[in-house]
């Protein structure tokens, strides 16, 4: 099956920032919410922490805009055995990560050619 | 922890429905991680983080309202919260109050005129006023043409269960089979008792209350299919009633619910008896019906009344009683539904009120701060910040503080609940009975006064401040400020308006509560010990009986601090039975009522209660015995039926009874209230319980003992006499009778503590209002002082200047205070005793308080001004 990008992809840019949070962190494997929360505090050396409202309210937007899925319920066995709901991100998710961070990528390369610095 | 994880809960009803349900569960999940990970000092952020995703996912349901910036403004406001933590503690101190009293009367005005029952279509659900008989009911039963549904309902009875080797006494209500499905009240677990299973062979089964499950089972579903005991029969537990149901009426909260017939069995005094299953004459349930639809009240009323009227025929010569149908949420609140709602509205106005001053005086602090801020206002427009923004960022911080004000408002409710729980309602609802909890509807009611809350306080400064201008703020004058302090100043008035109305509600209460403690009862309750038995529930014969009654008075008089005891049927004040008699030689006129409240006592009852006979003599030990001649009325009695003289004639309780004398006439007591009207009342001899239906009536007894001293250090020794004489023995309640009335004063009492208390609360907010306006007004005037003074106005000017500015609105409040209140005051009228609602006395006093308190607070900043050295005045521009 070939995948078909959306052409108006960059009609969703730019993300805001908690989606991209949460897109970074499930790019390398499903999740579980907390997990979620300590990857995203993890990439950002403690800089960002969401808490679940946050978590929660951009995760049922980012379902209903098909960029992450439920994958399937089990526990997590380095937490507790609490059985857990893990996510997943879907490719149009990653397609739209991918193309916000050439979208950053592109700006950066213009404050670097400006030489931008605050005096 | 576990009460942050309730709160927590509780909260995600904030979120819209959407997200809660979908995603709820996995949110407290993982806040119980975090929580459990990082300790107690991640609640505040977790909760922080709740509100500010509530109010974005709302936002954003709204219809995409642009949510640019909004978490910004939202961490911005919190660190201005933090910066001014006094400001910032006292606004949520104020606010928390006002908040948690106003979610606190919620729940009791929820619990009593909202949702008095747990019930599906509470409108359709009506009940008879009068009581009925079991063969009465059998036919309303059939009367599908009216209802959807009929029950019986017979209401408390104590009943000693057996639980697992276990006495216990327990409250049980009696229900027809098939109540439960009548008036949609879902079981927790197990089932309902169906139409078959009431029946006077089948076995017995028995729904047990949501709360005697947790506390006796655990909440465990194995407690389904236990059975416990009542006098050796068993009897299978089937089912668990929901939460909130506590039987039909707010008097009582059975432990135990089972079928009518039943009663026979298990139930006590006149509904043991087989005939309660048989006779019309036994009334002893009410009836209560779900209308089909189509159906009116009153076309239900008119064909109810017919059947009534063929079941009852009125006795030739007197007049038909007629019966309705009311709703049962109405009759649930007592004999006088209106004067519990006007309490309880009451009571919801003075917290309403409280609430009001309290965003009064935060709006004031908020103009305040708001000028500190110009400057930083006016650089955020000259920035280009739209004056919609600006207000958003302030109301955003008014929110912020109206939520945390919200929650911590929710522990001020719990608090509050449980002080409430002490105290009854009109009419002697026993609030902690109703077991009054937070629960969904007070939450929204919480989140709804903490919005408006937030919107009151909030907008009139926020809109003020946004019409800043944005060059001259940066200019920083604060000279002519004349508008903001015309607002300051109706703020202020408004404070004292409303201080001055909950002060004299207030003093109307104390002297109330006086008045009251003055009334004479007809009894002199301190000093006397009341032990309560109820030897039918162990279903003793009636030598054992007598027995148990002649040994405990024979033991607890040889007790060295007893002065004197004796036994009675009824605690005055307290419950009661009353009959019709027929007096000798007096046969009744027409449309007079005969019906006399009757208890039957000890000889030496009067002594020991301390009822004065008036003419004649007491009973004496004489005068003991079944068969007894004597008869004791009240003066009441002998003013109305014997024209003052009723030593020696004779009354009888029907024509199958013999004729009783009386011998003398004892003062009148208090029945039921302090304010009723004297009714007639006879005294019969306490043996006589062993003749007639008087004693199924009455089958409860009660020993007074009058102390040498202290009744409360006689407590342990009476009540340790009587449960050694037969362990059998059903002995409950060992209480002073100072205990047992002190219901009698509790609307007065409970008025005066929730008035005093708030309007203490209002008159320090008020004071700290008019002092913070009262220095604020000097402060921006200093520059102006300075000049008069350098120009030779002398000190006594300038603080008479200072003093006649702040005069204008103090007495605009009280004059518009006085008028609130007289208008308001009838509304407390019934729960008042011995005083007009427009006690001058008080309201002149209320205003001069109040006066005086505001005008210390505008002098003391006056004085100040008026010290003021006029150099370094001019100076400290």
């Amino acid at each position: 099956m070939t995948t078909r990008r959306p052409p108006d992809i960059s009609a969703l840019l730019p993300l805001t920032p908690a989606i991209v949070h949460i897109l970074l962190a499930l790019a390398d494997g499903d999740r579980h919410g907390y997990g979620i929360m300590q990857e995203v505090e993890r990439l950002t050396d403690g800089a960002v922490r969401m808490g679940p409202g946050t978590l929660y309210g951009t995760l049922k937007r980012m379902l209903a805009s098909g960029f992450v899925e439920p994958a399937d319920e089990r526990p997590d066995p380095e937490l507790d055995d609490e059985r857990r709901r893990y996510y997943r991100a879907t490719r149009l998710g990653l397609a739209v990560l991918e193309a916000e961070a050439a979208r950053m990528q592109a700006l950066v390369g213009a404050a670097r050619a400006k030489r931008v610095r605050a005096r | 922890m576990k009460t942050a994880a309730r709160i927590y809960a509780a909260l995600l009803f904030l979120l819209p429905p959407s997200l809660r349900r979908t995603h709820g569960s996995e949110m407290q999940q993982c806040a119980r991680t975090v929580a459990a990970r990082r300790g107690v000092r991640a609640v505040p952020a977790l909760l922080a983080d709740l509100l500010v995703a509530a109010a974005r996912e709302w936002l954003a349901l709204a219809g995409g309202i642009s949510m640019n910036g909004f978490g910004r403004d939202v961490v911005h406001g919190i660190r201005l919260l933090r910066k001014t933590p006094g400001f910032t503690l006292a606004a949520t101190a104020t606010l928390a109050l006002g908040i948690g009293a106003n979610t606190a009367m919620f729940s009791l005005a929820d619990a009593t005129l909202l949702r008095p029952m747990p019930i599906r279509d509470p409108s359709r659900v009506v009940a008879l006023d009068w009581s009925t008989s079991y063969p009465d009911y059998l036919e309303y039963r059939e009367r599908t043409d009216l209802f959807d549904g009929v029950a019986g309902i017979a209401g408390r009875d104590r009943v000693m269960f057996d639980v697992e080797g276990e006495r216990e006494l327990r409250s049980v209500a009696f229900l027809s089979g098939g109540a439960f499905e009548m008036l949609g009240v879902r079981m927790v677990a197990g089932r309902p008792f169906e139409i078959g299973e009431d029946t006077p062979g089948a076995p017995l089964v028995t729904v047990v209350s949501y709360a005697y499950w947790q506390r006796r089972f655990g909440g465990n579903d194995d407690a389904i299919g236990r059975t416990v005991s009542v006098n050796g029969q068993p009897v299978t537990i089937i089912g668990v009633a929901a939460r909130d149901f506590r039987g039909t009426s707010l008097f009582s909260s059975p432990q135990f619910f089972m079928p009518l017939t039943a009663t026979t069995r298990v139930g006590t005094g006149l509904m043991s008896s087989p005939r309660a299953l048989t006779s019309r004459d036994v009334v002893w349930m009410t009836i209560v019906g779900r209308l089909k639809s189509g159906i009116t009240i009153d076309q239900a009323t008119a064909a109810v009344d017919a059947m009534y009227q063929h079941q009852h025929p009125p006795e030739p010569g007197l007049q038909a009683d007629h019966v309705q149908l009311a709703p049962l949420a109405t009759r649930v609140l007592g004999p006088n539904p209106a004067a519990v709602r006007r309490f309880v509205i009451l009571l919801l106005g003075v917290v309403t009120l409280t609430l009001v001053i309290g965003c009064a005086n935060l709006a004031n602090l908020l103009l305040a701060r708001g000028a500190q801020r110009s400057r930083e206002i006016g650089i955020r427009m000259s920035l280009g910040a739209g004056r919609a923004r600006i207000v958003r960022q302030l109301l955003i911080e008014s929110v912020l503080l109206a939520a945390m004000g919200g929650i911590a408002g929710i522990a001020v409710a719990a608090v509050l609940l449980r002080l409430l729980a002490a105290y009854k309602l009109p009419g002697g609802i026993d609030i902690g009975m109703m077991g009054l909890r937070l629960n969904g509807a007070t939450l929204a009611a919480t989140t709804v006064s903490s919005v408006v809350a937030a919107l009151l306080f909030g907008a009139a400064p926020a809109w003020r401040v946004s019409r800043v201008d944005a060059v001259g703020s940066l200019r920083d004058s604060g000279r002519s400020m004349t508008s903001r302090n015309r607002l300051r100043s109706a703020l202020l008035a408004s404070q004292v308006a409303l201080c001055l109305v909950l002060l004299t509600g207030s003093g109307l209460f104390l002297r109330s509560l006086r008045n009251a403690l003055d009334v004479p009862l007809g009894f002199q309750p301190s000093d006397v010990a009341l032990a309560s038995v109820n030897l039918s529930l162990a279903h003793f014969a009636p030598e054992r009986e007598r027995a148990f009654y002649a040994e405990s008075l024979a033991r607890v008089r040889a007790l060295p601090q007893v002065s004197s005891a004796a036994w009675a049927s009824m605690i005055p004040t307290v419950g009661g039975a009353s009959m019709t008699l027929e007096i000798e030689g007096r046969p009744p006129r027409p449309g007079e009522d005969l019906t006399f409240a009757v208890s039957q006592v000890g000889p030496d009852y009067f002594r020991t209660v301390g009822t004065r006979i008036l003419s004649g003599r007491a009973f004496a030990a004489a005068d003991a015995g079944i068969g007894s001649p004597a008869a004791i009325v009240n003066e009441e009695a002998a003013r109305r039926f014997f024209d003052g003289n009723a030593v020696g004639r004779q009354v009888r309780s029907s024509k199958a009874s013999p004729w009783s004398t009386i011998v003398g006439v004892a003062e009148n007591t208090k029945l039921r209230q302090l304010d009723e009207r004297p009714r007639p009342m006879v005294y019969f001899d306490f043996d006589q319980r062993y003749t007639g239906e008087l004693g199924l009536i009455m089958p409860a007894a009660h020993l007074f003992v009058r102390a040498n001293g202290n009744a409360d250090l006689l407590l342990p020794a009476l009540g340790g006499q009587l449960h050694g004489i037969d362990t059998a023995a059903p002995v409950y309640d060992v209480r002073t009778f100072a205990e047992a009335v002190r219901g009698l004063v509790m609307p007065q009492k409970m008025g005066m503590m929730l008035f005093s208390c708030f309007s203490l609360l209002a008159l320090g907010l008020a004071t700290v209002g008019t002092y913070g306006v009262a220095s604020y007004v000097s402060s921006l005037r200093t520059r102006e002082i300075g000049i008069r003074m350098a120009l030779g106005a002398g000190s006594d000017e300038i603080r008479r200047l200072m003093i006649t500015n702040g005069l204008a609105p103090l007495a605009g409040g009280l004059l518009c205070g006085l008028v609130i209140a007289l208008w308001s005051a009838p509304l407390a009228a019934a729960f008042l005793l011995g005083l007009s609602p427009r006690d001058p006395f008080i309201f002149i006093g209320a205003t001069l308080l109040v006066g005086t308190v505001a005008l210390v607070a505008t002098w003391i900043p006056a004085r100040r001004a008026a010290r003021l050295e006029p150099v370094s005045a001019l100076r400290a521009e």
